[in-house]
């Protein structure tokens, strides 16, 4: 196992060059320029935006400015926002755990509501419990994130008063300590009921169809012919088996927990990764994007490493050596 | 043998059993036909003794083993084990009852989950039924698969580390470690190879020996059938059409399905050739019975009878039923 953990870790690194080299092409040849943003400012004189230039990096050949954005970033230095005139590292340090915290949760939900749905309507099939939870699902999968944000917006916050309505804090109050994090947990409410029951809906639709495949399976009657309660028989050997391809879908979701419901950081104003994506494309700002990109990438690729170890843990029948 | 085994009593009577799995279609999916897999279906087995059955592929065999056990809900009948009715037990009771009969299934690959280790497997009815649990239950679980021929440190072994034939001797380990009184053997050995066949054969009749265990034995291998069994059934689309004690029914077939049947088990000797009854034609299909003998549109002896009447499943001679309309 240990063997196997080192071997795909040392395969993540051609890739990642890989990556490194697609997206730092792409960002070359894509129109614009980092230091468009001053162009039209009137202060500027042409000789303090070479300065500029210079001071970037940007008036070397392209091969040089990658080896300079690698060799940097192995040492942990992902580059400095133009825009936001930060290091890229510690604004992706300080926005990726709201983000985290919206989408962990949200995720949490979703299982939540979705496996016990989806385990009965698996074992009622073809009833209304499961008609009901199928209409639920599709609501889940169909519904446009944004409206519902908006109708939740609404309802809950400008008709009945009940719920901030964006943002992750009270602005201006100053709160001693347990109050200030149910300040933020309050502002976190209306976003965690879109995407926690957004999500459910797919999360049920998963379980719901790898339940019906493992409750007609012969171990199943084997349970049965045990004498086991139809409890144990459902949520011990059933359930466990059924799990195994959602566990799997958990881990791809990796990159998507810190890449962050863009709709819903920008509706609820969230102040989280989607939305300081969004900004720095906006604001043409290079080193922030590819910094984020990057992130995202190594994410992508140790969410697919952690579904492919937790198989061996779930299921004993694998075995990596 | 027959005269020690009359005088035993009758641990199970299944009357008249009948088991219909409906076809749905349509919009609505309302039930438009009937699979009669089991039609009418009477036999008893006493105590200690093992009645094997035999038919073709989708004959009702294994629909009879599982419905018996009412791991399938009957459609009309009774079963009688040890003269409770099984059919009218209250789920509770029935899981109880559970620990005297049990099953030995046919596919050693899917029947044993797959998360789950051999200790588990074997061990969990032990303790889910309150009889030991903890290191009583580890012990017990060692003894029984030790007397199943595995080792007792597989205990802690998965299901797919085992071949084949380890594999059904789990199943078996599993269904005995309750020490039950009657065992559904369905089809047991035919998914493993000739050579491993023999082996749990004769392992499952040195346990019936040891544990004074009843068996339904289900096969479709007629030397299978004749090693292992007291008396036999045969069964033809749903339907049981001759019940006799095995050297009788080898001997002195009455029905003409079972002389078919029994002209097609290969000689070993190839110079010594027998007759072969060659049935024309395919089986029906179990959702459109033909009318009147279920086996007329096959028989070399159709009569005009048998296309209309349905034959009584009678005691021709003294422990030999067939249901045939030439049998008089």
């Amino acid at each position: 196992m240990g063997k196997y953990i080192i071997r795909r870790l040392l395969q993540q690194i051609p890739i990642l060059v890989g990556v490194s080299i697609l997206l730092f092409a792409i960002f070359q040849m894509a129109p614009g320029n980092p230091l468009a943003q001053f162009f039209n400012d009137p202060n500027m004189t042409a000789e303090q935006l070479q300065q500029l230039e210079a001071a970037y990096g940007l008036d070397r050949p392209a091969y040089l400015q990658y080896f300079d954005w690698v060799t940097k970033m192995v040492r942990g230095n992902f580059g400095y926002s133009i825009s936001l005139r930060q290091p890229v590292s510690s604004l992706i340090a300080e926005r990726m755990w709201t983000t985290f915290y919206i989408a962990f949760v949200s995720m949490l939900l979703s299982l939540l509501i979705a496996i016990p749905l989806g385990v009965i309507s698996a074992t009622k099939q073809y009833s209304i419990f499961d008609y009901g939870g199928t209409i639920f699902a599709l609501m889940g999968v169909s519904i446009p994130v944004f409206f519902f944000a908006l109708l939740l917006i609404k309802i809950l916050g400008v008709d009945a008063r009940l719920l901030p309505i964006s943002g992750m804090r009270t602005a201006g109050a100053r709160m001693a300590f347990p109050y200030n994090y149910l300040d933020i947990f309050k502002h976190s409410i209306m976003p965690l009921i879109v995407l926690g029951l957004t999500g459910a809906g797919s999360f049920m639709r998963y379980t719901r169809s790898s339940m019906l495949e493992i409750i007609r399976q012969d171990f199943i009657r084997t349970a049965r012919a045990k004498g086991l309660k139809e409890k144990v028989v459902i949520y011990k050997h059933a359930l466990r088996n059924a799990l195994i391809p959602v566990i799997t879908l958990l881990g791809f979701s990796l990159p998507v927990l810190f890449s962050g419901a863009l709709l819903i950081e920008i509706v609820f104003i969230w102040p989280g990764m989607g939305r300081m994506q969004f900004q720095s494309v906006m604001n043409r700002d290079y080193p922030l994007m590819m910094g984020i990109n990057m992130f995202l990438a190594i994410l992508t690729l140790s969410g697919n490493l952690l579904a492919d170890i937790s198989y061996a843990f779930v299921d004993p029948r694998i075995r990596f050596d | 043998m027959s005269e020690i085994i009359t005088e035993k009593k009758e641990l199970i009577v299944v009357e008249n059993l009948k088991k219909y799995f409906p076809i749905k279609s349509g919009l609505f999916k309302k039930t438009v036909k009937y699979v009669r897999a089991v039609e009418n279906i009477s036999f008893t087995i006493k105590e200690g003794e093992t009645l094997g059955i035999v038919g073709e592929s989708g004959c009702g065999k294994s629909t009879t083993g599982r419905t018996l056990l009412r791991l399938l809900e009957k459609t009309e009948g009774e079963v009688y084990f040890d003269g409770k009715p099984v059919f009218d037990l209250p789920k509770d009771e029935l899981r109880k009852l559970r620990t005297d009969m049990q099953m030995v299934f046919q596919d050693p690959y899917s029947s044993l989950n797959p998360r789950m280790t051999v200790g588990e497997i074997v061990g969990e009815a032990l303790s889910e039924h309150g009889i030991a649990r903890g290191q009583e239950n580890v012990e017990m679980v060692k003894d029984i698969i030790e007397k199943c021929g595995l080792a007792p440190y597989h205990i802690r072994r998965y299901p797919h580390e085992f071949s084949g034939g380890q594999r059904q001797r789990i199943g078996i380990a599993r269904a005995l470690a309750l020490k039950p009184k009657f065992v559904v053997c369905d089809e047991p050995v035919s998914a493993l190879d000739v050579s491993i066949q023999s082996q749990v054969l004769n392992l499952l009749m040195d346990l019936q020996q040891e544990m004074g265990l009843t068996y339904l034995f289900i096969s479709h291998d007629l030397s299978v059938v004749k090693h292992i069994s007291d008396r036999i059934g045969v069964m033809y689309l749903g339907s049981m059409v001759e019940l006799a004690p095995k050297d009788e029914l080898y001997d002195n077939p009455l029905h003409p399905y079972t002389q078919a049947l029994l002209s097609a088990i290969p000689l070993p000797d190839p110079r010594n050739r027998r007759k072969r009854i060659i049935l024309k034609g395919d089986i029906p299909s179990p959702s459109n019975p033909p009318s009147g003998c279920r086996f007329h549109t096959r028989c070399p002896y159709v009569m005009d009878q048998c296309k209309v009447e349905v034959p009584e499943f009678r005691e021709a001679k003294p422990e030999h039923f067939v249901s045939c309309h030439l049998i008089k």
